[in-house]
């Protein structure tokens, strides 16, 4: 660790990393780049998971909720008011970052195991909590919201470099990479700097920590609003990228190709893989408790 | 007044289910300090057993003890195989791994018999007992009366026989039973395979209420959740009486509150929060005391 830490970053090797995935979509297909943006997509909820979990020690099996309350508040601005996509993502990520803070706050009074089971039980519950506003958010149907055309100056700029025309796979690929990129670069701050130290103490030793003159309470809530936030601006991406074949959940894994390109379908069942799981696809429900 | 007392009995019937499913989680919580998330996934593949059973001709009450039998042995066979070799690891491995497990027997039980939902014949009729003008079904009563006797079964179990004390001293002061010549760690895969066997009642209970497919367990385990922690998560009688709090609540809620039918599960989570945060050592439970 302490090795790391030390060692001066390699501005080299993350040049050849960013042009690495900066060209890659013009050699690959449309198709591929969309899968990728999806390993982008989910690379950026991990990471917030990462900060929540493995920084500051607290389990968090529910972050399938934030993700879906990210890619609703996404398209439902899309879908219903109209709001250009780009400019949903900040508000869905600090929404969602805003609810995380203040899940936060009772989530400091249970131990690892509870707040396991709360968590987990949110994750459950969360699908049936989202159809219940239909005219919100389209109930068991979910929200088809159109795939965005890359706005003309950045397709320009591609086809003059690489001559072919920018599919809409591509343009939310880039919009990924250029989310992942800058939220990567504000984790590898955030866990050298105070608050990852301090976030690290207090998973080590909370007491410890405690009596270094860490602010347990406040970084522990803080990494959660971070961990939402990151969680929030990867649902939002997802439901702007499209992969039906994700979204529809257990009760019917396969794709519909229709869905391909008409856009992704923000849906209660849709299943995030950042957390262990976000469970129930959308079933009917047989008896008044199940 | 009729309608009210209907729903509570069988509130009470559901509320023996989530009371099994709860005592499964309570065995293995008291074993080694551990929410086992896979508990509802092993009653759901116990519940598949006894419907390969019954279907090979099997009545359902030799199918019953049969498979409890199974899930005894396979919840035996799951600790000395996924949870001993972790058995020291950090409560984030000990999760992480029960949770893996669960998609495993779900993908398992999927793989083995599919996601299409199966028809699990109630061995009880669907006749009404009129009772003082309060019709009983006696789907509930079965329900009622199977779940209790297996819960009596394991609370002599574990507070009048031998087994049963062995099984707590592991449990409570591993250190000190080792020393005094008790198997501590079979006793932890006796704990697993009870708890295994008692959920497998659960499954079994469950089934024919809901159709049978690897999903089933799903909610269930919600409402054990809510169960356990209403009990104080670590007290056996809690996890009874918290079952039965739960089911007739969420069956009042259900009948009274309108459009509650999808809302029903959030009142799972709604109690499984409000009691952490307020009494987070629930009805039973003693209150946590931990060394700094």
């Amino acid at each position: 660790m302490q090795r790391v830490r030390t060692a001066p970053p390699r501005y080299w090797l993350v040049a050849v990393v960013v042009i690495f995935f900066l060209g890659f979509p013009t050699v690959i297909s449309s198709f591929l780049a969309s899968e990728w943006a999806q390993a982008l997509i989910l690379a950026i909820a991990i990471m917030g998971l990462n900060i929540l979990v493995g920084y500051s020690g607290q389990l968090s099996l529910g972050h399938g909720a934030f993700m879906a309350m990210g890619a609703y508040i996404s398209a439902i601005l899309a879908h219903q008011y109209k709001v250009d996509y780009l400019l949903t993502i900040p508000v869905a990520a600090l929404t969602t970052g805003v609810v995380g803070f203040l899940f936060g706050v009772p989530a400091l009074r249970l131990s690892p195991l509870y707040l396991a089971l709360a968590t987990f039980a949110l994750a459950v519950v969360s699908p049936s909590i989202i159809k219940r506003p239909h005219e919100l958010t389209g109930g068991v149907q979910g929200i088809l919201i159109a795939q965005p055309d890359p706005p003309p100056v950045v397709g320009d700029l591609f086809t003059t470099v690489t001559g072919t025309v920018m599919t809409s796979d591509q343009w939310i690929y880039y919009v990924a990479l250029a989310c992942a990129l800058l939220l990567f670069w504000l984790a590898w701050n955030l866990s050298r700097h105070r608050p990852g130290r301090a976030m690290r103490a207090i998973r080590d030793g909370e007491v410890a920590a405690a009596a270094s003159g860490v602010n347990v309470a406040g970084y522990k809530t803080l990494a959660f609003g971070i961990s939402a936030f990151y969680a929030g601006t990867a649902g939002s991406l997802f439901a702007l990228s499209r992969s039906p074949a994700r979204c529809w959940g257990r009760s019917s894994p396969t794709s519909c190709p229709s869905g391909r390109t008409s856009g992704c379908r923000a849906r209660p069942g849709c299943r995030s893989r950042s957390p262990p799981r976000s469970r129930t696809p959308d079933r009917p429900s047989r008896t008044a408790w199940s | 007044m009729q309608e009210f007392l209907q729903l509570v009995v069988s509130g009470i019937a559901t509320g023996a289910i989530f009371a099994s499913l709860a005592l499964a989680l309570v065995l293995i919580y008291n074993a080694m300090g551990l929410v086992n998330f896979a508990q509802g996934e092993m009653a759901m593949f116990a519940a598949f057993i006894a419907y390969t059973l019954i279907n090979h001709g099997m009545s359902f009450w030799i199918a019953f003890p049969v498979t409890m039998v199974l899930a005894f042995g396979g919840g035996i066979l799951i600790q000395r195989i996924v949870i001993k070799p972790v058995e020291r690891a950090p409560v984030l491995t000990l999760v992480i791994i029960t949770l893996g497990l669960a998609t495993l027997v779900n993908g398992f039980a999927g793989f083995i018999w599919g996601y299409v939902p199966r028809y699990f014949g109630s061995p009880f009729s669907s006749d009404s007992i009129d009772l003082g003008g309060v019709f009983l079904n006696e789907r509930d009563l079965g329900v009622i009366g199977v779940s209790g006797l297996v819960l009596l079964a394991v609370y002599l179990l574990l507070q009048h026989t031998t087994v049963g004390l062995t099984l707590r001293a592991a449990a409570h002061h591993p250190e000190a039973s080792r020393l005094l010549g008790v198997h501590v760690s079979w006793m932890l895969a006796l704990g697993w395979g009870l708890a295994s066997a008692v959920g497998a009642v659960s499954g079994m209970m469950v089934a024919p209420i809901l159709l049978l497919e690897p999903n089933m367990m799903q909610t269930i385990i919600i409402y054990a959740f809510a169960a356990a922690v209403l009990g104080g998560i670590e007290s056996p009688l809690g996890a009874v009486v918290g079952g039965l709090v739960v089911g007739v609540v969420i069956n009042l809620a259900g009948a009274y509150i309108p459009n509650a039918g999808d809302l029903q599960l959030a009142f799972g989570l709604g109690i499984i929060i409000l009691v952490l945060i307020l009494k987070p050592n629930g009805l039973f439970g003693r209150a946590a005391t931990r060394r700094v």
